[in-house]
């Protein structure tokens, strides 16, 4: 075990995106439909295994994932919190154009206190969308370099939130 | 272990778990385990980070904190998704102790679930006030945008009349913010008709509005109530904008009045197809229709009648800017006195005794046109008066309306009276008769150009033959030659009527004089005999070139060097009689 890999993840977002959803789907594979507030920070940890791309060795690691109370002042964001993360998964939820519109208020936070660390971004909820598959005004990351991907993700049915972990997790474990 | 009994742990009711610089639990106290994710790893020795995950990413912290240079962290508020006893919340914080010269790190954990569960129900109520509220508010924006969506103005008023909602269209008709309509009564917009006292439905009722700015629209309102439980509380009054619909109306009166007079138009029989004509009058008669026939100036044909004016008239509009338009005819003569101003301006409904809807005239007809005034001479004095005044200002008005109407239209006029003489005896404006005679233009007499009656002869023969199927030929060269010495008073419409009758009568391939001596035409190519038919015929003559004029220094009486009496009394004997311009 000495030689397993810790990875601090957050998950950051307004409230009620559904960033408990993502981590309990992607942990335990569950979702309920209940909505019930995340207080302070909920720890969960995942075991992953990967082949290096570069060696072909197997990698294993341990994603360490804070689902952090959510909140549009990100000022009151426990700064403790985010501190030696080496990513996040900054969350939105497409049925409400202003928590798009605050994630990069989020990734800005985020990255203040890890000037280093990677983000995937989640357009969470794609199962209440209504009609074509796309939604007002997906953001555009120029400037971003930190910023691996954009994913339209539904905890609900499950779309693609092991891309969305996966790519993060490659990126911090194989980089 | 000795610094286990140090006075900071027994302030509070925490676990702890020492490690040293690799990070390995040196020490811990009893309960430590139950804090812990991963349980079986508190233990001696064993990695820290495994039993609290919270630890990772905390390591350079947790270093320099070793090396006495990093302050203490504090983790508030972790919890963990476990159905076990352990804490639902536990406040973390890493800090250094130091036993003797060593300098050990220690989390410290405190059991926080209480204040947790309490924070959490806070917490949950609060987002899910704010979840109603954003789902409020979005309900609110979308269904505002539906009634914004309506092209109808829409206005939600109190029982009496006090309005509580307008959407954009509404605002956008009647000319006000929605600031300034909220509030209002509703007969800011519908004035003081008789909407409110009913409590029954309305269905497009049309009333006229006045705007914001003062403008007057014609708007169909609907009225509809909104029941709550007891009596009536709102109204829903929906109003849709009819000027388009009013507009679309009056051009579709407008095209179907065109269409009817168009329809006749084509239906009538034209006495010519087109203008034949050879004779070195005609050429020049044409050279000069060309030349007018570019500019928009008024034009006056004077003719005798059955010269062919109206044929005229649709040349000068075929050659100008104008041909793609529409080309009214006005037999100014066949207007009954009474109608002959509405006929040409149009009346408004109730301008008169029947006038039970509004008219279009003529002049509206013909806007950007040509309108061809025929037997000009024929029209009263007061529509003169009005006429002028269309010929210098452009505009006129409808019977019975104030609106000046703009037009533009290009006037040919023709008469087969001496529009002068009708001057001089005050039948006519002179104003008028001045205005109209821009460009004169004299279509001469058929006796005037006789080179051109074989030709006229034969297009005639053909069409009317073709239409009563039956071959004819031609005229018998005698017969043509005494049509050629006639003098035609009725000129080219006699010599078609002639022509037709002739044709019905024919039984073989060519026309004789027998046929076309049925008709009264006995004179045709005989040379008058008695003294009496001479004087008659010379007198005739000089009248035709006199233009009718007997008086005056261009008057016939002149010319034949008689007195005006004297040659009124001797065309009184020979039975001259005065018909239309001329005489026979």
């Amino acid at each position: 075990m000495n030689n397993t890999h810790f990875k601090k993840v957050c998950l950051l977002g307004d409230f009620a995106v559904g960033k408990t959803s993502l981590v309990r789907r992607y942990v335990d594979a569950q979702f309920s439909d209940e909505y019930l507030s995340t207080v302070g920070v909920k720890i969960s940890r995942k075991h992953i295994e990967m082949t290096s791309r570069k060696t072909g060795e197997l990698l294993r690691a341990q994603v360490i994932l804070w689902d952090l109370e959510g909140s549009t002042l990100l000022a009151s964001t426990n700064e403790s919190y985010l501190k030696g993360a080496a990513g996040a998964i900054v969350v939105g939820d497409v049925t409400r154009q202003d928590t798009i519109a605050n994630i990069k208020t989020h990734i800005t936070a985020f990255l203040r206190i890890n000037p280093n660390g990677f983000l995937v971004v989640s357009y969470n909820k794609s199962d209440l969308m209504a009609g074509p598959r796309s939604f007002v005004s997906p953001l555009s990351f120029e400037g971003h370099d930190r910023v691996l991907d954009s994913i339209v993700t539904s905890a609900k049915s499950g779309e693609h939130i092991e891309h969305l972990f996966g790519v993060l997790c490659r990126k911090l474990v194989d980089p | 272990m000795e610094f286990l009994t140090l006075p900071l742990f027994h302030r509070k009711a925490v676990e702890y778990v020492c490690f040293d610089d690799s990070f390995r639990i040196a020490s811990f106290s009893a309960d430590a385990a139950r804090y812990a994710d991963d349980r079986d790893a508190v233990a001696m020795g064993g990695d820290i980070r495994l039993a609290f995950p919270e630890l990772a990413g905390f390591e350079n912290d947790m270093l320099s904190m070793l090396r006495g240079s990093s302050n203490p962290i504090l983790v508030r508020n972790i919890s963990r998704s476990r159905m076990d006893d352990t804490p639902a919340g536990i406040d973390l914080s890493i800090e250094t102790t130091r036993t003797g010269d060593t300098l050990h790190g220690i989390v410290l954990l405190e059991d926080v679930s209480e204040r947790l569960r309490i924070e959490q129900q806070l917490v949950q109520q609060s987002n899910e006030a704010k979840l109603l509220l954003q789902s409020i508010t979005a309900a609110k924006t979308y269904f505002e945008r539906i009634i914004d969506s309506l092209a109808d103005a829409l206005f939600v008023t109190t029982n009496d009349g006090i309005i509580r909602t307008v959407n954009r269209a509404a605002t956008d008709l009647f000319g006000y913010h929605k600031g300034e309509l909220i509030g209002r009564s509703i007969q800011t917009i519908i004035g003081t008709q008789e909407l409110l006292p009913s409590d029954s439905n309305l269905t497009n009722a049309e009333l006229t509005c006045t705007t914001k700015q003062g403008s007057r629209i014609p708007v169909a309102f609907s009225r509809s109530f909104m029941r709550h439980e007891g009596p009536v509380e709102e109204s829903i009054f929906l109003g849709r904008d009819l000027r388009e619909r009013k507009n679309a109306e009056a051009e579709i009166n407008k095209l179907r009045s065109t269409n009817l007079y168009l329809n006749e138009e084509i239906q009538a029989e034209h006495n010519f197809e087109e203008i034949i004509g050879t004779a070195p009058v005609m050429k020049k008669l044409f050279r000069q229709i060309e030349k007018v026939a570019a500019t928009d100036s008024t034009v006056l044909l004077e003719g005798e009648t059955g010269t062919g004016k109206e044929l005229f008239a649709r040349a000068i509009h075929n050659l100008s800017s104008r041909k793609k338009n529409v080309l009214v005819k006005v037999n100014c003569a066949a207007l009954p006195a009474g109608l002959v101003e509405s006929e040409l301006f149009g009346h408004e409904k109730g301008a008169f005794t029947g006038a039970f809807a509004r008219k279009v005239g003529r002049f509206e007809f013909a806007n950007e046109g040509t309108i061809f005034l025929d037997e000009i001479g024929e029209l009263p004095l007061e529509t003169q008066v009005k006429l002028l005044r269309v010929l210098q200002e452009r505009e006129f008005e409808r019977v019975g309306g104030t609106e000046s109407i703009r037009t533009n239209v290009r006037v040919v006029a023709a008469s087969n009276r001496n529009l002068e003489e009708q001057v001089q005896l005050g039948a006519f404006r002179s104003d008028l008769y001045f205005r109209l005679r821009v460009f004169p233009l004299r279509i001469p007499p058929l006796r005037e150009r006789r080179d051109d009656i074989p030709f006229l002869a034969d297009y005639f023969i053909r069409k009317f033959s073709l239409r009563m199927h039956k071959r004819i030929e031609g005229l018998h060269p005698d017969t043509l030659e005494r049509m050629i010495q006639y003098d035609w008073p009725g000129n080219v419409r006699e010599l078609a009527a002639t022509l037709e009758r002739a044709i019905i009568l024919c039984e073989g391939g060519q026309l004789h004089d027998i046929d076309l001596s049925e008709f009264g035409l006995k004179g045709i190519g005989r040379k008058p005999s008695a003294l009496e038919d001479v004087e008659r015929e010379h007198i005739l003559q000089v009248l035709r070139e006199s233009d009718g004029v007997i008086e005056g220094k261009n008057g016939a009486a002149i010319r034949l060097k008689m007195n005006a009496s004297t040659l009124r009394s001797r065309m009184k004997k020979l039975g001259i009689q005065r018909r239309g311009a001329g005489f026979i």
